[in-house]
């Protein structure tokens, strides 16, 4: 009785594991069809794999989708440095000496509740008129805006827990504050710096709206390159899965280093994780 | 005292000028363009006073985006709820592998979710996708992005993405309750669905409410997955207020009117958000 319990459990366990990490395995398994496979019905789950998708959108196809996905990756980690640089000192700051903790905080925390869409519009604008619509500059510009609010959010939280007895010492020792935060806070929150950065990069990396209004070919990241393959002459199924899973596969990697941040990180601080 | 306090001002200057520069100035530039006939083209546009604001409140569109927001947003969030609370309470035991079992669950959430939109896109087309030929081979042969299903389509599919998120924020919240409750009310005779009633949900209701505003406010914002899958047709039937604003700038090229949009729905927001911010900052500050 207990023993069929337990495999009861079990079975809906990975019925409920396979249910959600099912549109992955299928996109995996599509973009390792050749293009016959796919279109087969009924469909095939046992099939001789082939790269040739992979191929196609690396050298065939159209799109110059490597530089899609360079791309995504200089803007990502563009943006994950800037928002780390400049939420650092602030958070700092505002912890130790009690800067804008109250409404700056609060007003730029509000910034990421408001619908993309809402800066995007005057963005474009903007943009056309200074010169940087489909540049990756303009690009990391919005992304850093939208991250900022949860690095300075998760950065405040760490310094506030930092035992404030450790840079008092270095203070009576003649070191000036900016000191201290370079030689003994940045150290200590390494830890907690490079997952708010990794988080940055994994958000950034799968923005699509700015990327979408703001870019053209130039600066265009994987996200919305992946979505191009659709209109091309004809829908070609199997170069799109190939595309999303290369384009998802940096996120998830990832996310092994974020694991105890992600809770945090997901729901903008306001869950302890 | 003094001198430290300056070096804190002169902490703060990189994110203040980053602020200035990417939020007083763009919506300072906001206000200008959207009481201007701006264009797409970028022709030089003359002044309109408020005639974008008023076209704007006299479109019924733009009433009836922000109501599918609202609603999207209200099952979304309602569906992601109930099974996500479910599936905590699932895992809420002791279990070989629980920990792999938590972090594969929470993969679907790294996920682009223009992408996954995309993956969902092959999925359920009619000719290769795998769905539409086993519901066919049960007899069900709905269209997916009929405008009788569409909308359960696209719920479905937000939610795919995002119970996983509120599985594990409540299941941290279900950690937190102490053992001797359950013990204490099963010594009194109370079965499993009585507990789960008395105590688990009563105690949750902060976490859940928290999680509540989230995937609320984030599920209105909805965009990048509608794009994908149905750009807010048939018709009008799924234009959410994001995409509204997209299409009034993008496809009608009318940047002062998406503009005006823009800022009135910011207006709209604001208390609410206010509100939610007392939730969120709650600990922080």
């Amino acid at each position: 009785m207990k023993m069929a319990k337990q495999i009861g459990f079990w079975l809906l366990l990975s019925f409920i594991l396979l249910l959600f990490l099912f549109p992955l395995l299928l996109d995996f398994l599509t973009s390792l069809k050749t293009e016959g496979d796919v279109a087969s019905f009924p469909p095939k789950w046992v099939f001789s794999p082939t790269l040739e998708h992979y191929h196609n959108v690396f050298s065939g196809a159209g799109y110059p989708f490597a530089q899609f996905f360079l791309n995504s990756f200089f803007i990502a980690a563009g943006t994950s440095a800037i928002t780390v640089i400049v939420c650092m000192p602030a958070a700092y700051a505002m912890v130790r000496y009690g800067v804008g903790l109250r409404k700056f905080f609060s007003f730029i925390v509000s910034l990421k509740l408001l619908p993309p869409i809402v800066f995007a519009i005057p963005y474009f604008a903007m943009y056309q008129f200074i010169g940087l619509l489909d540049t990756k500059l303009g690009l990391i510009w919005v992304a850093v805006i939208m991250n900022v609010p949860l690095t300075l959010m998760l950065m405040v939280g760490f310094i506030q827990e930092l035992p404030v007895e450790i840079e008092e010492a270095a203070l009576i020792d003649g070191c000036s504050p900016g000191s201290i935060l370079l030689r003994i806070v940045f150290p200590l929150l390494a830890p907690g710096i490079a997952a708010a950065a990794i988080l940055t990069f994994i958000f950034t990396w799968n923005e699509f709206l700015f990327v979408r209004i703001l870019s053209d070919m130039n600066a265009m990241t994987t996200t919305v390159g992946s979505t191009l393959f659709i209109q091309a002459y004809g829908i070609r199924w199997g170069d799109i899965a190939a595309a999303i899973a290369l384009s998802v596969l940096p996120p998830l990697l990832f996310t092994f280093f974020v694991q105890r941040y992600l809770v945090k990180g997901l729901s903008m601080g306001a869950v302890k994780g | 005292m003094q001198h430290a306090r300056n070096q804190a001002l002169w902490m703060m200057t990189p994110l203040a000028v980053v602020v200035i520069a990417l939020v007083a100035f763009p919506t300072l530039y906001a206000y200008f363009v959207s009481v201007h006939d701006a264009r797409l083209s970028g022709e030089s546009a003359s002044f309109l006073g408020l005639n974008n604001y008023a076209s704007m409140l006299t479109n019924p569109s733009f009433y009836g985006s922000i109501y599918y927001s609202a609603k999207f947003a209200l099952f979304a969030t309602a569906a992601e709820l109930v099974v996500g609370i479910c599936l905590a309470v699932l895992f809420n035991r002791k279990f070989r592998g629980k920990g792999i079992f938590t972090s594969l669950l929470l993969l679907p959430l790294m996920v682009a979710p223009s992408l996954f939109a995309l993956i969902f896109r092959l999925m359920l087309n009619e000719f290769v996708g795998i769905v539409p030929y086993y519901l066919n081979l049960w007899g069900i042969t709905v269209n997916p992005f009929d405008p009788a299903w569409v909308n359960v389509t696209l719920v479905a599919i937000d939610a795919m993405q995002w119970i996983p998120f509120v599985f594990i924020i409540v299941y941290a919240g279900l950690t937190t309750i102490p053992e001797e409750l359950y013990e204490a009310a099963r010594v009194d005779g109370a079965n499993p669905i009585q507990s789960f009633f008395r105590i688990t949900l009563p105690l949750l209701v902060p976490t859940l409410t928290i999680v509540a505003f989230l995937r609320a406010i984030d599920s209105f914002k909805i965009y990048d997955m509608i794009y994908v899958l149905t750009n807010g047709g048939p018709g009008e039937l799924t234009t959410s207020v994001s995409l509204f604003i997209y299409k009034k700038a993008f496809l009608e090229g009318n940047i002062g009117e998406a503009t005006a949009a823009s800022v009135l729905l910011t207006f709209l927001l604001a208390p609410v958000l206010a509100l939610s911010m007392k939730f969120i900052v709650r600990r922080g500050a």
